[in-house]
């Protein structure tokens, strides 16, 4: 099998739930691909989180199975971003370099085309939600996933830095031939994903248990 | 030599012990703090307490050798705290949300176990207080030792793996809980419930929390800066209260270090803020 059809996730009537509560989703079936990506939406509510955490197996599953292909090390997840106060000061640049073992240059730094010099100094407490997500995104291309999982990444981004997100994100996942799981809400913006494989994914109300509809474009 | 200078030698292994132990411990602290583990080290500490009294009771009940039982209420409180943190930690990862009034409620029966068992054996009193407020004076030999040889390794394995360490605090802050590895677990237990036993609990949590709250208000310093000076804060103020309790009789030595703790990390604080006022950039002034 050449490294281009060796799946990086397989996902096998996977179900879960609100605990206690009713199905978020019922058999459940995707795999992906190096340079794949797997467009995730639905209304709020739908389990669209919810299924990320249980591939992370931070949820638990009610049946299926959840097979990675890649080592953990090599997974990166990005949560949606809640109002995060770190309590030992630090800057956004050391945010950044503590998430490798070496000490990232600064030219390794702004090449991810996510943060700008003159902010690598700026207070992580002080910083904008939209900062802080560049920085987080950052940190997470310098290690070089396989497969991103993010969670709504373009929330508190203005469209200058929706832009630079998109572009970095393409170039990386070029570059590295790495997959990614994008959950989002916005509809359309999968177009500035192209040319990579596309795979979409519509996660319905819980309420209604969780119709699904796949489509690989 | 003067008398003080002789009295001082008296404490020649119980200082440096006590000042490596309190360097550990505010590296430490800095980590849990940034974890947001603060109540449940409390919780932690409560359970130290609790256990090394039940082992000292238990040794007055039926020990024969003083000799034999040296070790039992430091391994009492580290295996108590130990079962406090399985505890508390089981239990959060069940009711995460309700994570606090869990923690207070395990801190108060704690507490309350500690003082019934107390009642129990009467000859605890002294020890109750001592492992309360501690006193480095009545620190053994043979404890100030072990201190050294737990606080050096411990030191040493912050300062080299304080990236590793900090990405591991960062990501527990941003994720939430069950992100602490088992080395800076193990070591955690073992450096706050030995030192709950040799130092007491004043001493304990004065140094895990003291110099990083009170440096945790600028902004400035930066992570490594930030460790250093928690450390540098205990090293300074350890000695100091310790000198100033034997010059001064009536002074008590952990509450002294203590109030020396805040007093010093408020100064840095002010002379961070000074620092900064006085090289910062002026802004450029857009006009329209």
């Amino acid at each position: 099998m050449s490294d281009e059809s060796r799946p990086v996730l397989t996902v096998e009537n996977l179900s879960y739930r609100i605990p206690g509560g009713p199905f978020l989703a019922q058999g459940l079936s995707f795999t992906i691909l190096p340079r794949e990506i797997l467009w995730i939406t639905g209304a709020n509510g739908s389990g669209k989180s919810t299924l990320l955490k249980t591939l992370l197996g931070q949820h638990p599953k009610a049946s299926g199975k959840i097979n990675f292909h890649v080592p953990t090390a090599e997974i990166e997840y990005l949560p949606q971003l809640q109002n995060l106060h770190f309590h030992i000061p630090s800057t956004l640049r050391d945010i950044i370099e503590v998430a490798l073992s070496r000490r990232p240059s600064e030219q390794e730094i702004l090449e991810t085309g996510l943060i700008e010099e003159e902010q690598l100094e700026r207070p992580w407490n002080g910083a904008s939600g939209g900062e802080k997500k560049r920085a987080l995104l950052a940190r997470i291309l310098l290690r070089k996933p396989k497969l991103i999982l993010l969670d709504e990444p373009m929330n508190h981004l203005d469209l200058k830095s929706k832009l630079q997100v998109l572009s970095s994100l393409r170039k990386f996942l070029e570059r590295n031939e790495s997959s990614l799981i994008w959950i989002s809400h916005t509809d359309g913006m999968e177009d500035e994903m192209q040319p990579f494989r596309l795979k979409s994914l519509h996660l319905g109300s819980p309420l209604e248990v969780a119709p699904l509809e796949m489509t690989i474009e | 030599m003067t008398g003080f200078a002789q009295l001082l030698l008296l404490y020649a292994w119980s200082i440096p012990a006590a000042v490596l132990f309190g360097c550990a411990l505010s590296v430490v602290g800095a980590h849990l703090v940034a974890r947001n583990r603060e109540i449940q080290v409390l919780c932690l500490s409560q359970g130290a307490v609790f256990g090394v009294l039940v082992s000292i009771g238990m040794v007055h009940l039926f020990a024969t050798h003083a000799s034999e039982s040296r070790w039992i209420p430091s391994l009492s409180g580290l295996a108590a705290s130990g079962l406090t943190y399985l505890f508390s930690e089981w239990i959060v990862r069940r009711r995460p949300h309700r994570k606090n009034s869990i923690y207070v409620t395990l801190f108060i029966f704690l507490t309350t176990g500690g003082h019934l068992v107390t009642a129990l054996f009467p000859a605890l009193d002294s020890h109750l207080s001592q492992a309360y407020f501690g006193d480095l004076a009545t620190l053994t030999l043979d404890d100030a030792k072990v201190a050294v040889f737990i606080a050096v390794p411990v030191l040493v394995y912050f300062i080299r793996r304080w990236r590793p360490l900090t990405n591991e605090s960062f990501l527990t802050a941003f994720f939430g809980d069950g992100r602490s590895s088992l080395s800076f677990t193990l070591s955690t237990l073992v450096l706050i419930a030995f030192s709950i036993q040799a130092l007491g609990f004043l001493f304990t949590v004065a140094c895990l929390f003291i110099p990083t709250t009170v440096l945790g208000t600028v902004t400035q310093p930066g992570i490594r800066l930030h460790f250093w000076l928690c450390g540098i804060i205990s090293a300074v103020c350890i000695p100091l209260g310790f000198g100033l309790s034997l010059a001064f009789t009536r002074l008590p030595t952990v509450p002294l270090i203590a109030f020396l703790q805040v007093g010093v990390a408020l100064l840095v604080v002010l002379f961070v803020r000074l620092v900064g006022a006085l090289w910062k950039t002026p802004q450029t002034v857009k006009t329209i």
